[in-house]
């Protein structure tokens, strides 16, 4: 009786049915270590992390930060499950991925360069073999130049202002790290290594864009 | 700054994507102006209100009040 009462229910959409969790979450586990074992078979034996200084170390680790952000917004561009749009149904949404999708591939070419710009500061190599390590962090430079700049002409107003205002107050504690540096290396109270000059630098600029892009929605 | 902006679209039976094609602006944009998290530049406010067909001040709202 209550089956002819009710009323009739629009049909579900089809999903693709997911591994279980266990068995999505061992995946990822045996390829982390895949992964962590070809690296440290391919490192060098010189470049044992007991050589490398804390700001070296701190350096590798977020270029493969970058590197790993990097590979995903990449296979995000690939994959409209990855882009978590596999639920839209409404057409212009399910076209939103195709229509980002290069967006995506100039933002993953934007966070690798600076993933290698990182690993090639954390190199630890003599100063007479220094120039191919300092051509790949101009290249590296370069890249995320050309980049950024793509990234500002495709973006629309929301995106430019969490641009702008991340850019200012970045500026603001920038200025702030160097004018409470400055007296310490003036007179000599402090030194301060190169490395965490650029490492607090990019920690200013990258930490309030993140930061405003959730506040402001840009990341839902 | 409250706006009607999201009743105002489900009554037309657009998507937050379809709005953002048709104002030339990301769904993302759109997402952040309905949330309350982003007020819109002067020309998107306008262009918004002129494609759901009421006027800019019925689209958004404001509290505030002149001094007496």
């Amino acid at each position: 009786m209550n089956n002819m009462l009710s009323t009739p229910r629009e049909p579900k959409p089809v999903r693709r049915a997911k591994a279980p969790l266990w068995l999505r979450m061992a995946l990822g586990g045996a390829f982390g270590f895949a992964i962590s074992l070809l690296t440290i078979s391919i490192l060098p034996d010189r470049a044992r992390l007991s050589d490398l200084s804390a700001l070296q170390i701190i350096a590798g680790g977020i270029g493969l930060v970058a590197l790993l952000i990097g590979l995903i917004i990449l296979a995000m561009s690939f994959s409209k499950a990855m882009y978590n749009s596999e639920n839209w149904t409404a057409e212009s949404d399910a076209n939103e991925h195709q229509k980002i999708a290069p967006q995506l591939r100039i933002s993953a070419l934007a966070m690798l360069a600076m993933g290698v710009e990182f690993f090639a500061l954390a190199a630890p190599v003599e100063p007479t073999r220094a120039m191919p390590v300092i051509a790949i962090i101009v290249a590296s430079l370069i890249v995320q130049f050309a980049t950024s700049w793509s990234i500002w002409r495709k973006s629309d107003e929301l995106q430019r202002m969490v641009m702008l205002e991340g850019s200012a107050v970045s500026l603001g504690i920038i200025l702030l790290l160097i004018t409470i540096w400055a007296p310490l290396q003036m007179y000599s109270l402090a030194q301060m290594n190169p490395l965490a000059l650029v490492l607090s630098i990019t920690a200013a600029c990258v930490v309030p864009t993140i930061w405003l892009s959730v506040r402001r929605g840009l990341t839902s | 700054m409250e706006n009607r902006i999201k009743d105002l679209r489900v009554a037309k039976g657009w998507s937050q994507g379809e709005l953002a094609t048709r104002l030339g602006v990301s769904r993302q944009t759109i997402n952040a102006v309905e949330t309350n998290r982003y007020d819109p530049s002067l020309p998107l406010a306008l262009r918004a209100a002129r494609l759901l067909g009421v006027p800019v001040e019925t689209l958004f709202h404001d509290d505030w009040e002149p001094f007496q």
